[in-house]
């Protein structure tokens, strides 16, 4: 059981997740201006339903911080709490509260210091709201906030007046709500010797009509070792003024005096509270009532009626009344057949969505890797005529489409990743008394869970930069002749099999000779380099540079930019910065779609094979001689169509052996389009083929390399390794187009 | 046969729990996400009994209450509420709306179950 309820936890607290975003878009909305019933509502379901799970799973701290939220809310929901700015801002505190009791729970760490949210949402349920800026400190209530009066239904529930009285808290020692503990009782230790109980039961109209059931109330009593002592069917009527759903019956039973009172009170539990209850001790002379049934009131008219009416069954009952009834089977939960928990399981979750294990996917997608691949082994031994008669093409087709989809299913909205973003920037705010606005686009845009998980500290940094380093303090935002607020503009977009999420600010943008400084006295860069824009914004990339120390001196907190980098790198991707001072400065993360198919040119370099996405690929080159010339010593551009562009040589990127001397017209040059550079020629030996390949990353057994995206498995089994033309155009060379400008032109 | 419940919450971890604490006590159970789909569910299989959350999108415990109720089938069944609300006002509603019972969240398994052999016969 616990390893079930271990998943069950973990499921509640992605629901939790799941439940803050919902929350905290909702929150931005009302902050926005739209407090429409329906987006109050959205807020209070998921702050309510978060409270229920954690309820369930003993997770006091955040139940009851939840808990108080979420009073808030229903008033708020009511129309009792107006949502204004001032209203809207402390639920905001609370959320930020709610988040971090959430993420203990999760973590089973300690939970976040809560008293002084707490103390501001106290006072918006005391004044409803008006004055709500009051000071949160003073109010705050001392902590074990659980039992504190101030919060309105942490009251006792009434049992007794409606019936409805909690069954009991799921932890036996917590008691969030002051409910009273059902299984201890003081007449249990103090009544040594007590007299009998004698309970009187009438069930209502109102009983029968909620389904309730007389017989089962009785028969818990009798399982308590009560015994009927007698009905009283005094009060029906003639046949023909008979209501059948009405209950004319009052039964008297008797009940040992060592029974509780509150365990016969609980047979009560679901009884309507307009029926008739009674629990009274009998008198002194009671035990002579269960041996000798001289009763007290009833006419003898009456009595003859029950003695009748208690051979047979009570009407209202179905089931005639078990002779006598088992006493109640343990119901200590047992842990049900394996195998018969396993189809239940599968049939509880929701017709609309269902929960698989990311290993099954992961399998699934690796077994129609393999699928293309012998697909592709078969195509190159089949003639095309055979290929036709087996209908290969269209077995291929299918074979895509299923990768498709199989992919589809690992991918998910990014909005997740980027959740954590309004939160961080409010702390960040706070932090650095920086006015920052958030602008978030894109956040639909679908990534393979592997890559959302990942991302989610890159993006903490870059966004820690964007306001510790970029955007400046108002006065000095105001004196530049910008607004006050600093803008942080978060977004995602696909583009080919790439995914860029940047982060940009409008700020004072990189202090280019200030890095630069930097990284000469850090001894990343000779003192005499001359250095290109993009080469002085990379540096803040280069490790032991930290920027929290040197460009200001606010954070502290934060990991430098390399870290950035070397986490996107690890992810087959990397990051672009680019700055225009006085403007802002933009950071981009280019992250590969994982395991995708690959529509590649099969290209030769020194005699290997490597693929080369064709998505990239704009035209190919046979060079006449003179049409590629030297540009630098050590760069070289070729002429196109009254153009130049920058050429670079594959078999020296890769260290393959063959220099300069080798003859450009014995090559091919592939064009390729590139984000960072433009149009690049690259430089390979020749073209063998052009196929869809199934990339296989390769940072699981090889650290990253510069220029390699993957590894692919050819249709003869041979392997080939994936060029990342970006890496390649974008890597640090003199041939890197800033310096071909003059030239082109 | 043993008894069949629905159980209506639009948690899928509360389902779960119920699921397993509940089947674990020789219960069979259903489930659904939100009133729309309980009420559709409730058709479908005619339970013994149904436990249903009030704070659900869609239709709401109230509403999925009063629906059930509505139809002569249902009129017997009985139906408990299984909501961390508790306030006096909310439970009039429920039981107004044809509720049987009302157990407050978090609910112990053994309560649980004890609580549904009170109602259900």
């Amino acid at each position: 059981m616990s390893d079930e309820l271990d998943e069950i936890q973990a499921i509640f607290f992605e629901e939790c997740v799941e439940g803050l975003a919902t929350a905290e878009a909702g929150l931005s909305e009302m902050a926005a201006g739209d407090a429409s019933a329906e987006v109050i509502a959205g807020v209070f379901r998921a702050v309510h339903s978060i409270k229920g799970g954690s309820g369930a799973f003993g997770h006091t701290a955040l139940l009851t911080f939840s808990h108080r939220f979420e009073n808030v809310l229903d008033e708020v929901r009511a129309g009792a709490i107006p949502p204004t700015a001032e209203v809207v801002k402390v639920m905001l505190g609370a959320f930020d509260i709610l988040s971090d009791h959430v993420a203990a729970a999760r973590e089973q760490s300690a939970p976040p210091a809560d008293e002084s949210v707490l103390g501001a949402l106290d006072d918006l349920l005391a004044n409803k709201g008006a004055g709500a800026s009051a000071p949160p400190a003073a109010a705050a209530p001392p902590p074990a906030p659980a039992t504190s009066p101030a919060a309105p239904s942490a009251a006792v529930p009434d049992g007794d007046e409606f019936g409805f009285v909690p069954v009991a808290a799921a932890v036996e020692e917590f008691d969030p709500f002051g409910f009273e503990p059902v299984a201890v009782s003081l007449d249990e230790v103090v009544e040594l010797d007590p007299s009998d109980w004698t309970v009187r039961f009438g069930p209502s109209r109102e009983a029968l009509a909620n389904g309730g059931e007389p017989i089962l109330v009785i028969r818990e009593l009798e399982r308590l070792g009560g015994r009927v002592e007698r009905v009283d069917g005094s009060s029906l009527p003639d046949l023909r003024d008979l209501d059948p759903e009405n209950s004319y019956f009052v039964w008297t039973l008797s009940v040992p005096g060592s029974v509780a009172e509150t365990e016969i009170a609980e047979c009560f539990d679901f009884v309507a509270p307009d029926s008739l209850i009674e629990i009274v001790r009998t008198e002194a002379a009671a035990p002579a009532v269960r041996i000798e049934p001289a009763l007290p009131e009833p006419a003898p008219l009456a009595l003859v009626a029950e003695e009748i009416i208690t051979v047979h069954a009570p009407p209202v009952a179905e089931a005639p009344p078990a002779p006598v009834p088992a006493p109640a089977p343990a119901i200590e939960p047992t842990p049900a057949a394996p195998a018969g928990e396993r189809s239940e399981r599968a049939s509880d979750q929701p017709s609309q969505t269902i929960r698989v294990d990311l290993s099954k996917l992961d399998q699934l997608l690796n077994l129609v890797g393999e699928l293309v691949i012998r697909g592709s082994i078969l195509a190159d031994r089949l003639s095309p005529a055979d290929q036709e008669r087996v209908e290969l093409p269209q077995l291929s087709r299918l074979t895509r489409q299923i990768q498709d989809s199989v992919m589809s299913l690992r991918a998910q909205p990014i909005k997740q990743a980027f959740s954590r973003v309004p939160r961080m920037l409010r702390d960040l705010s706070a932090e650095t008394g920086k006015q920052v606005v958030l602008d978030v686009a894109g956040e639909t845009t679908e990534v393979d869970k592997s890559v959302i998980e990942k991302i989610g500290d890159p993006l903490t940094h870059m966004i820690r930069n964007a306001v510790d380093h970029g955007i400046e303090p108002p006065e000095e935002r105001i004196a530049k002749g910008k607004p006050a607020e600093g803008i942080v503009h978060v977004s995602a977009e696909q583009k080919g099999a790439r995914i860029l999420v940047r982060v940009s600010d409008n700020g004072r943008g990189i202090d280019r000779a200030r890095v630069k400084a930097k990284a000469i006295e850090k001894g990343i860069v000779a003192p005499d380099a001359q250095l290109s824009d993009e080469e002085i914004d990379q540096l803040i990339c280069a490790p032991g540079f930290s920027t929290a120390e040197t460009i200001s001196n606010i954070s502290g907190r934060g990991v430098g930019m390399d870290v950035v980098r070397s986490n996107v790198e690890a992810l087959g991707g990397r990051v672009e910065i680019s700055s225009v001072p006085g403007e802002g400065t933009a950071f981009t993360m280019i992250l590969p779609l994982t395991l995708a198919i690959l529509d590649g040119m099969v290209v030769r370099l020194a005699g290997q094979r490597y693929v080369l996405p064709l998505a990239s690929v704009v035209e190919s080159v046979r060079p006449e001689p003179g049409q590629v010339q030297r540009a630098t010593p050590t760069s070289e551009v070729i002429e196109l169509r009254g153009s130049y562009l920058p050429v670079r040589r594959l078999t020296d990127f890769f260290g393959l052996g063959r220099g300069l001397e080798h003859r450009p017209e014995d090559c091919l040059v592939i064009v390729v389009e590139s984000d960072t550079a433009g149009l690049v020629g690259l430089m390979v030996d020749t073209i063998d083929d052009r196929r869809e390949v199934v990339l296989k990353s390769l940072d699981q057994n090889l650290h990253p390399i510069r220029g390699l995206g993957g590894a692919t498995i050819l249709g003869d089994g041979s392997i080939a390794l994936i060029l990342d033309v970006e890496a390649i155009v974008s890597a640090s060379s003199p041939t890197s187009k800033h310096n071909l400008k003059g030239l082109a032109a | 046969m043993s008894k069949l419940i629905l159980t209506v919450d639009d948690s899928a971890s509360m389902r779960m729990l119920l699921k397993a604490s509940l089947t674990a006590q020789g219960f069979r159970i259903e489930s659904a996400n939100d009133g729309v789909h309980g009420l559709e569910r409730m058709q479908e299989v005619e339970p013994d009994l149904l436990i249903t959350d009030i704070n659900m999108p869609n239709m709401d415990g109230f509403e999925l209450i009063e629906a059930v109720r509505a139809m002569p089938r249902f009129r017997g069944t009985p139906i408990l509420v299984l909501s961390t609300e508790f306030s006096d006002d909310k439970k009039a509603r429920a039981r107004s709306a044809g509720a049987t019972g009302w157990i407050t969240k978090p609910f112990d398994p053994a309560k649980l179950g004890a609580a549904i052999r009170r109602v259900c016969p």
